[in-house]
């Protein structure tokens, strides 16, 4: 009956109101069913098209009048219980104050769940004036954050109407008494709008600063209507409040204006206090300043400020440490009963690594510290290894500080390269091989796609009719990511190629044992049709189960990969065990060269002809300083003359020009590997041909030059050509030969072919760049330093590329560039073994040492470390290579001149005149007009000097510093520097 | 959806000055109350600011993450207290559970009666913060945990009942931490200006990549590249929730644990420690981690749960050998049972001491038990016979248990164990069994 009475007033648009009031709680309980399916069915919509300039679109429409949809929703505002109408109507809180609601229903009934809904919905129908109305009407008792949230906004008149100004009207503030007595002072408790620059408003009547509430706040305390010292403690005690930066810096401008005198200061000492433990140093600058105010002061409470100090000595913000040395200062001359006390404090300002700092430090100990004082001294000896020569200078009287920095002791663990710590062990056993090839698509180890292609074929071997189930499980996993390609972040794109090669293995065992592996075979064709029952697109689906020989080779470079993923499949066709030459022994990519030998003369043994790339990789991985060298003797159990003999070079037991090149393609790695200048032009001249992709020798520059980008011409309406300029490292001569892409068949011939391209030497370089055009990310993430272990004895080919898609700036261009510098940086120091690299090499190095990324910075600084204590880096190189960035300059200085000073200066005597040997090559050949940041690194070089004094400069340098020295600021270090080196030459 | 559990506080705790002493009232929620004094503890802290500084650092870490949305950021959720053989405890985790911070308030740091011994879930509110953080060296501060008088909280609107975001995640959490506390070893102790420069290299904003610390000569330092001796460290900038502290110290004491699944440190001041630990990396919780799995199937009578339990309870700590003298139980079972114990919760771990304690978790036993996913989905495998031992002799078992469309292959061999699922794939065991690998351990149990 109620039911019919409700559709009739709806649907005929009647007065609602007679007939909610007419119901009792009963009646209201029973319809709540009905009303649900009701405004449901009201609340219907219909699909309509629509036309538009540029064609149609659908457009939903109501099915019922907006009157209809509307008396509804009083039925429901009335009727349902606080969950219901939550579900129900979106926008209940802002339905619930509207005019119209307060007019029509409120006098008559409200709703139970009404003030939870108020307080909670924060709606933006309710003012703060219209908010008090209902506090005072008894409806609502606002909470204190549907207050916090209204007030701040209330001394604004909007106006919305014909473009008149907003209006400033803080007298709104004392219409109600509750406002100023309470409302007001909990914006001074919980995080609030009260900082909002209100700066979108045109307040016609106000046309001071911005901040309007700073203003309202300060004329309410000029008013004698907010108590000021009432103000000044909970503004103060804003910084308790885990506010954030902004809110917090609000609320210490708030206190600046009020300019609290000397006598408040005094009596708010101990709220002061509490402000220094806050994480913004803005707030404990603001008190720091009042503090220097009174630190001569005798009511001042020194003891407090000394007990407090050491958090703030140790701030990041120099301001703030500088500060409270300067304050201790006063307290020492003022006290002298606790000056003890205060050297000890102000010796923990030793351990920042600003000169200025530590000198200001030093001063306050020199000045009111007794060098007899065992205290001070222990403590001061407690920083020297931190302490600048013009500190220890300072403080000689209180430490002994000639003992030096310890000789290098931590790399005396480092491994060598083929050691029992990295040994891979070889897997035989079936199970060992299952669960291998289980992990091999997960990328735990960078090596393992390596040992996967070899491990395929020996586990083909092993499997029967018994045992060919327990890798269901195995197949399942590679049919899955083969399915949705790379949606695992930790995994590359060569895992995802893995995985096509395990579905063609699982297809050939299908054959063998269809019985066996009847549950893949049904999970395959399940998932088949479940991917094109919910629209997954067929041509995918069919691609991703095709042969790899198939698919699309993502890039040039994964060229090499897909070569040898086929090359085991015809392993495991022949049912061969003989494996790959280039399958690391040892992590992450070395060969042992007996192991090797055992390899070669195992192919030699059997049917399979060797394949090429295979044999270079494996040279290229081959280390060319084993500690043991028995394998040698048995170098002469290889047949085939050529091998024997390049594997006698590999190790400097033959000379090349001693024996005929027949197949340079086989020389190449170990010429490339040797890298002797000699040997490489003997090579060259030898085949008329150049090295220079292999070896990724180019000349390049990093200076300002011209670039060409596009840009909108409104006058032609499209897209332009423009030229502008940048600084930029660029190749001059960077390889950009276009490489006919080989069919994947074709490229694994054998080596044993009978004819050879003149004037080209065919090798996995050929293949190691990157189509640019091709994809937005270049280098995909997780398989680049796969990429560098293809080659371990000659990077600087790979890395040239790196340098030329991401590198030519210090920043990188996404995520990916990033993660592609720290995996390589990583990938580098692990195989990083000599100094004689290429520059190409060093120039990443460089690169890595001064681009945007810290952790890449770093990861650099703890390469060169290692290096330089294992006698494995070329300073000059690697100092002219920085030197010559910079001339740009690629990178802001700062990066590079804090990475010494944190992670590179003082490690051991070694690395610092190492460090020495890098910044007087960078001299030679940077730019002579100085650029930001050289001071720095001028007195970060004094400072080293002072340190190695017989240094000797060398004359590209002293010109550099004759033209520097015009520089004011500059002249003073420069000069400090030219004295030690005359000193040096007088002597 | 994720597990909620609401609290509901008697009052609101809050730091008042009384007769011009600063007196701390916690207020408690407890799910299994065992005794009935409304109070743990009632005294003085003597190191005031010292532990308002560690409660605070300790508050902040209860309320930062470092992988869930803002959304879940603005739930809050309170630290756990334990007062007991004369030891106040306050723990907590952050919102990902990732970050573990207990501070401990040790016997002569405070000076006071325990009128009970008790674990309780404690209201962290923002006045109370604020009001900590204005503590300074020389005020006096007494605690009180649990409740001083009843009948305090008369008047309906001081009851606070909150929703409380995820608790399953805290409670698996600190069973793993427990166990993982027990399987770390001593590392280092490091001097206060030792700490400081190690915690300024921690790099700035968010880091992806792994981190170690690192000796180089006399500095400890954090760097991106491990070697041999350094020590693994996921989601670095996670320490930085420290760096307040470290100023404030007297030396810093680290535990890596043994496979690098965890690395904790403890803070040490006068009467005080702060312990701090991180989960292997910032995207994976304590929680998440099924270290404690393996002793969770272990099947141990009731009686001698209840048993320990009573005797615990009385004594506060867990001495095994006593136990096992006075109870009269083989030792080997004591020692199963105290690493069931702690992956129940009823166990803490006590890196300085090197040994258990005893801390009833305020949660119900059938909650903890029923909470992990694995250990569920491996009952759930034996319940429906999906585990088939195909080989057991000479200390090898092999086994097929069904997986979604074809069967795992699990493999238990000279103490190791392997399994053909995507889980152990990846992890290599490194988090805790698979459920494969539990339903066959716990068939072979049956």
């Amino acid at each position: 009956m109620l039911e019919k009475e409700l559709t009739e007033i709806v649907l005929k648009e009647k007065d609602i109101i007679p007939f909610l009031q007419s119901l009792n709680d009963k009646d209201k309980r029973s319809l709540v069913p009905f009303i649900k399916k009701f405004r449901k069915k009201i609340n219907e919509t219909y699909i309509v098209e629509e036309k538009a300039g540029w064609g149609t679109y659908n457009k939903n429409e109501f099915k019922y009048s907006e009157k209809k949809r509307d008396l509804v929703d009083m039925a429901c505002f009335v009727c349902f219980n606080k969950t219901d109408i939550k579900r129900a109507i979106f926008n209940i809180a802002n339905l619930s104050v509207s005019d119209e609601y307060l007019k029509k229903i409120i006098p008559w009934y409200v709703p139970k769940w009404f003030e939870e809904v108020v307080n909670k919905g924060n709606p933006w129908e309710l003012n703060y004036d219209k908010m008090m109305q209902l506090f005072k009407q008894g409806l609502i008792n606002p909470s204190n954050g549907l207050i916090i949230r209204r007030l701040p906004i209330w001394i604004i008149e909007r106006k919305w109407e014909n473009n008149i100004a907003d209006l400033y009207k803080p007298e709104r503030l004392l219409k109600y008494e509750e406002t100023l007595k309470d409302h007001i002072w909990l914006l001074f408790e919980e995080d609030s709008e009260i900082n909002n620059q209100y700066a979108y408003l045109n307040t016609g009547n106000h046309t001071g600063g911005r901040d309007l509430w700073i203003e309202t706040i300060i004329s309410l305390v000029t008013e004698k209507r907010l108590d000021r010292q009432r103000v000044l403690i909970a503004t103060i005690y804003t910084s308790t409040k885990g506010f954030n930066k902004s809110l917090s810096g609000w609320f210490f401008d708030l206190l600046i204006k009020l300019n609290p005198s000397i006598e408040e200061i005094l009596s708010l000492q101990d709220e002061l206090f509490s402000v220094l433990n806050s994480p913004h140093s803005k707030l404990i600058n603001t008190v720091l300043k009042y503090f220097k105010q009174l630190a001569s002061n005798e009511k001042f409470k020194f003891k407090a400020f000394i007990d407090n100090s050491s958090i703030i000595l140790n701030s990041e913000t120099k301001s703030v440490v500088n500060s409270t040395l300067m304050i201790l200062d006063k307290i020492a001359k003022t006290h002298e009963t606790i000056r003890v006390e205060i050297c000890i404090k102000a010796s923990e300002a030793l351990i920042n690594l600003d000169e200025k700092i530590q000198s200001r430090a030093a001063k306050l100990i020199v000045k009111y510290g007794d060098p007899q004082n065992s205290t001070i001294t222990d403590e001061v000896s407690l920083y020297t290894d931190n302490l600048f020569h013009s500190t220890k200078e300072l403080l000689k009287d209180y430490s002994n500080f000639e003992e030096e920095v310890q000789e290098t002791e931590h790399y005396a663990e480092s491994l060598k390269i083929l050691s029992e710590e990295n040994k891979i062990t070889e897997l035989e056993s079936l199970d060992d091989l299952i669960f291998f090839v289980s992990q091999s698509i997960d990328n735990n180890e960078v090596y393992h796609i390596d040992l996967l292609l070899s491990y395929l074929p020996k586990l083909n071997l092993l499997l029967n009719s018994d045992n060919v189930s327990k890798l269901e499980p195995v197949f399942k996993r590679a049919l899955d990511l083969s399915m949705f390609r790379n949606s695992n972040s930790q995994i590359g794109q060569l895992e995802s190629d893995a995985a096509f090669y395990i579905n063609d293995f699982a297809k050939l065992l299908l054959k063998k044992y269809p019985d066996k592996l009847s549950d893949f075979n049904k999970y395959r064709d399940t998932k088949i049709q479940n991917l094109l029952e919910t629209g997954y697109d067929k041509t995918s689906i069919k691609l991703s189960l095709e042969e790899i020989e198939k698919h699309p080779i993502h890039d040039f470079i994964y060229h090499i990969h897909y070569s040898l993923f086929v090359k085991s499949k015809i392993l495991i066709r022949k049912n061969l065990s003989v494996g790959f030459l280039c399958t690391p022994t040892h992590e992450p990519c070395w060969i042992d060269p007996e192991i090797l030998l055992n390899r070669i003369i195992k192919y030699e043994n059997s049917s399979e002809s060797i394949d090429l790339y295979d044999f270079q990789l494996a040279f290229g991985r081959m280390p060319l300083y084993p500690d043991n060298k028995e394998f040698i003797s048995k170098i002469d159990l290889i047949k085939d003359l050529e091998i024997r003999n390049i594997f006698k070079y590999h190790f400097d037991e033959i000379n090349i020009r001693s024996v005929k090149i027949n197949r340079p393609d086989l020389w190449l790695q170990s010429v490339l590997s040797k890298n002797n200048e000699d040997e490489i032009n003997y090579f060259q001249d030898q085949f008329n041909y150049k090295l220079i992709k292999e070896s990724g020798q180019y000349n390049w520059t990093c200076q300002l030059g011209d670039y060409i980008f596009k840009s909108y011409d409104h006058s032609k309406r499209k897209l332009v050509d423009k030229t502008g300029t940048k600084i930029e490292l660029r190749f001059k001569d960077f390889y950009t030969e276009e490489v006919k892409k080989k069919s994947v068949v074709s490229s694994i011939a054998g080596v044993f072919r009978k004819k050879r391209m003149p004037n080209k030497i065919s090798s996995i370089y050929e293949y190691m760049h990157f189509d640019i055009s091709k994809y937005y990310v270049v280098i995909w993430d997780n398989d680049e330093t796969k990429f560098l272990n293809l080659s371990p004895n000659n990077p600087s080919s790979f890395l040239s590329h790196v340098i030329h898609h991401n590198l030519k700036e210090s920043t990188f261009f996404d995520e990916t560039g990033k993660k592609n510098m720290t995996n390589l940086l990583k990938g580098l120091y692990e195989i990083w073994y000599r100094a004689d690299y290429k520059e190409s090499t060093y120039l990443f190095l460089a690169c890595g040492l001064l681009c945007s990324e810290k952790v890449a910075r770093e990861l650099a600084g703890e390469l060169w470390i290692k290096a330089n204590s294992e006698n494995n880096m070329n300073n000059v190189i690697l100092g002219k290579t920085i030197g010559k960035l910079q001339y740009g300059p690629y990178a802001p200085f700062k990066r590079f001149t804090d990475l010494i000073s944190a992670n590179l200066f003082n490690v051991s005597k070694l690395h610092n005149n190492s460090l020495l040997i890098v910044i007087n090559n960078m001299f030679s050949e940077m730019n002579e007009t100085p650029i930001r940041g050289l001071k720095k690194l001028l007195e970060l070089y004094h400072e080293l000097l002072l340190k190695f004094p017989e240094t000797k400069l060398n004359n590209r340098s002293k010109e550099k510093f004759g033209k520097w020295s015009e520089t004011k600021s500059l002249k003073p270090v420069i000069q400090k520097i030219l004295n030690i080196s005359l000193k040096n030459e007088g002597s | 959806m994720s597990e909620t559990l609401s609290y509901i506080y008697d009052s609101r705790s809050s730091l008042e000055r009384i007769k011009g002493a600063e007196n701390l009232l916690l207020s408690k929620f407890n799910e299994v109350e065992k005794g009935n004094s409304p109070c743990f503890f009632w005294g003085k802290l003597k190191n005031p600011y010292e532990i308002s500084r560690c409660l605070i650092t300790l508050s902040n870490i209860v309320q930062s993450s470092f992988n869930l949305s803002p959304f879940q950021l603005a739930l809050l959720k309170d630290p756990i207290v334990t007062a007991g053989n004369n030891q106040i405890r306050f723990e907590g985790f952050s919102h990902c559970a990732g970050v573990y911070a207990r501070v401990d308030i040790l016997e002569n740091g405070q000076d006071g009666e325990f009128i009970e011994n008790g674990t309780t879930n404690v209201d962290f509110n923002t006045p109370l913060i604020s009001e900590l953080s204005k503590i300074k060296k020389n005020d006096e501060l007494v605690l009180s945990i649990g409740q001083q008088e009843v009948g305090f909280h008369k008047e309906g609107e001081s009851f606070i009942e909150r929703k409380v975001p995820l608790p399953s995640k805290w409670i698996k959490g600190l069973t793993t931490v427990q166990h993982y506390f027990s399987e770390s070893e001593y590392a280092y102790t490091i001097s206060r200006v030792q700490a400081i420069q190690l915690f300024k290299t921690i790099p700035s904003g968010k880091v992806k990549t792994d981190y170690y610390l690192i000796k180089r000569g006399n500095k400890y330092l954090f760097s991106p590249m491990s070697s041999k001796t350094s020590l693994s460290i996921g989601g670095i900038h996670r320490l930085k929730l420290l760096q307040p502290l470290i100023p404030l110290i007297n030396e810093l004491k680290i535990y890596p644990h043994k496979d690098m699944q965890a690395a904790s440190f403890i803070l040490c001041f006068d009467e005080l420690n702060f312990i701090f630990s991180v989960s292997r990396d910032y995207w994976r919780g304590f929680s998440g981690e099924g270290a404690a799995l393996e002793t969770l199937i272990e099947d141990l009578p009731e009686s001698l749960v209840q048993a320990f339990d009573n005797y615990s309870f009385s004594n506060q700590e867990f001495n095994p050998a006593l136990m096992s003298f006075e109870e009269g139980i083989d030792i080997s079972k004591i020692e199963k049972l105290s690493s069931k114990l702690s992956a129940m919760g009823l166990l803490g771990y006590d890196l300085a001491k090197n040994g258990f304690f005893y801390r009833r978790l305020p949660f119900k036993l059938s909650r903890i038990l029923s909470l992990n996913p694995r250990l569920k989905g491996a009952e759930k495998l034996l319940e429906n016979d999906k585990v088939q031992i195909i080989y057991n002799q000479d200390n090898k078992i092999e086994a097929k248990v069904d997986g979604s469309g074809i069967q795992h292959y699990v493999l238990l061999k000279e103490g190791k164990q392997k399994c053909t699922c995507t889980w152990f794939s990846k992890n290599q065991g490194e988090r805790g069994a698979c459920k494969h690998i539990l339903a066959v351990k716990k068939k072979l149990k049956s």
